[in-house]
């Protein structure tokens, strides 16, 4: 996993340093949406492992997880796209539909996240349930 | 042309990719989702199921209880009581209108209702609390018990402790000795065997007491089901001292099925060594 983080990492700062910024940065965007969705993921089967994670639901780290994974999944073909298409109307058109969408979905996402309250400690079958999130 | 055709394949694309991702997003959230449902209704079941099992060993205990207040009251109230009474008579306020011989004798027939009354209180006493297991340990009171089976010539009974320098907490050996003292109870009443041998160990932090017997014996899967139903009073009772003494209980046949055996395993690393 460390692994991953270090060459997404210098991939990215390579292409900050490199790429010329007159367009939009479909591959380092691409990449960075998959890493993400790979983190999440993991994350996800991580807790689902884990005996004492039962209330997985009242964690906000699990809806904003979810809401990373919603949002990158859905923007990562958009993103791809991008670099090429962006010029065109209608392309620009499905763009700004799909990605401001699962902007406000994310946010709506995070928002709930923030308000929610995590579930005091709880005995199970001999096991402690801790608040760890 | 060629950027009409780029068009027409990329927003396909695009829509189809991009719902095809979402789908797996969230078909994957709504798994995880299912999952956790499940395993929270696993857990409440596992949690519903060690209750009933502490009710039935709390209700176990309780009628153990309240048979053990039964035995002693009835001990009291049908063997000390009327000696006590008949001793009474003896010494009424007639005796000293009588004459000497008659008052010698009947102060004699007092004295030796008044012995056979404390006999039987120390017996009582002593069913309650053996004094051999509070003065010299549990090896002695094994091998004390295991003497008097035997004395009786119906079964041979023999204990051997090969590893016991140090005594136990005084209530571990109370409830070690208690739950053999069960086991063998269950196994003079039901079995049927001609001999019964204990054995102790000490290895790795555990104390184990092996019980060993050629009769009708149970099985591990016996004792849990004895041990959820109604029945069983006794087992139910060795359940809950294995529980309180954290220790594991196992019941099981030899290879060879010529015996059964009982493995008592209790945990010494949570428990002071007291000499």
């Amino acid at each position: 996993m460390w692994g991953i983080t270090a060459v997404v990492g210098a991939y990215l700062v390579y292409f900050l340093i490199t790429a010329p910024h007159d367009a939009f940065d479909s591959i380092p965007t691409g990449i960075t949406s998959l890493t993400l969705l790979i983190y999440s993921i993991f994350y996800l089967f991580e807790r689902m492992n884990d005996p004492s994670s039962l209330y997985l639901f009242s964690s906000p780290v699990f809806w904003i997880v979810v809401a990373i994974i919603i949002y990158s999944a859905g923007t990562f073909f958009p993103f791809i796209y991008a670099k090429n298409n962006m010029e065109e109307a209608d392309f620009k058109k499905i763009y700004d539909l799909i990605h401001d969408t699962l902007y406000i979905v994310k946010n709506v996402i995070f928002s709930f996240a923030i308000m929610i309250k995590p579930k005091p400690e709880r005995k199970y079958a001999g096991k402690t349930i801790s608040k760890k999130h | 042309m060629i950027l009409l055709q780029v068009q027409s394949t990329t927003q396909p694309i695009l829509l189809f990719g991009t719902m095809g991702m979402l789908a797996l997003a969230i078909g994957l959230i709504v798994f995880i989702i299912f999952h956790q449902r499940r395993v929270i209704r696993y857990q409440s079941q596992l949690q519903e199921m060690e209750e009933e099992q502490q009710k039935i060993l709390l209700n176990a205990s309780i009628r153990w209880q309240e048979e053990e207040r039964q035995r002693i009251a009835a001990d009291l109230h049908d063997d000390a009581g009327p000696l006590l009474a008949t001793a009474r008579l003896y010494l009424n306020e007639n005796l000293v209108h009588q004459d000497i011989n008659t008052q010698l004798q009947s102060i004699y027939n007092a004295k030796q209702i008044i012995d056979d009354t404390i006999q039987l209180i120390r017996n009582i006493s002593h069913s309650l609390m053996p004094p051999t297991l509070k003065n010299f340990g549990l090896e002695s009171a094994v091998n004390d018990l295991f003497q008097k089976i035997s004395g009786s010539g119906v079964v041979n009974a023999s204990s051997r402790f090969h590893d016991y320098r140090q005594r136990l907490r005084p209530e571990q050996e109370l409830l070690i000795f208690r739950v053999i003292q069960e086991l063998v109870n269950n196994i003079l009443k039901h079995s049927g065997s001609s001999f019964i041998h204990v054995t102790q160990n000490y290895n790795e932090d555990k104390f184990f007491i092996r019980l060993h017997h050629d009769g009708r014996g149970i099985t591990q899967a016996d004792f849990e089901r004895l041990n959820k139903s109604a029945l069983g009073l006794g087992l139910k009772n060795i359940q809950s001292r294995a529980k309180v003494l954290q220790a594991k209980i196992e019941f099981e046949r030899d290879p060879s099925e010529t015996y059964f055996k009982v493995t008592l395993e209790v945990p010494i690393e949570d428990y002071e060594m007291s000499n």
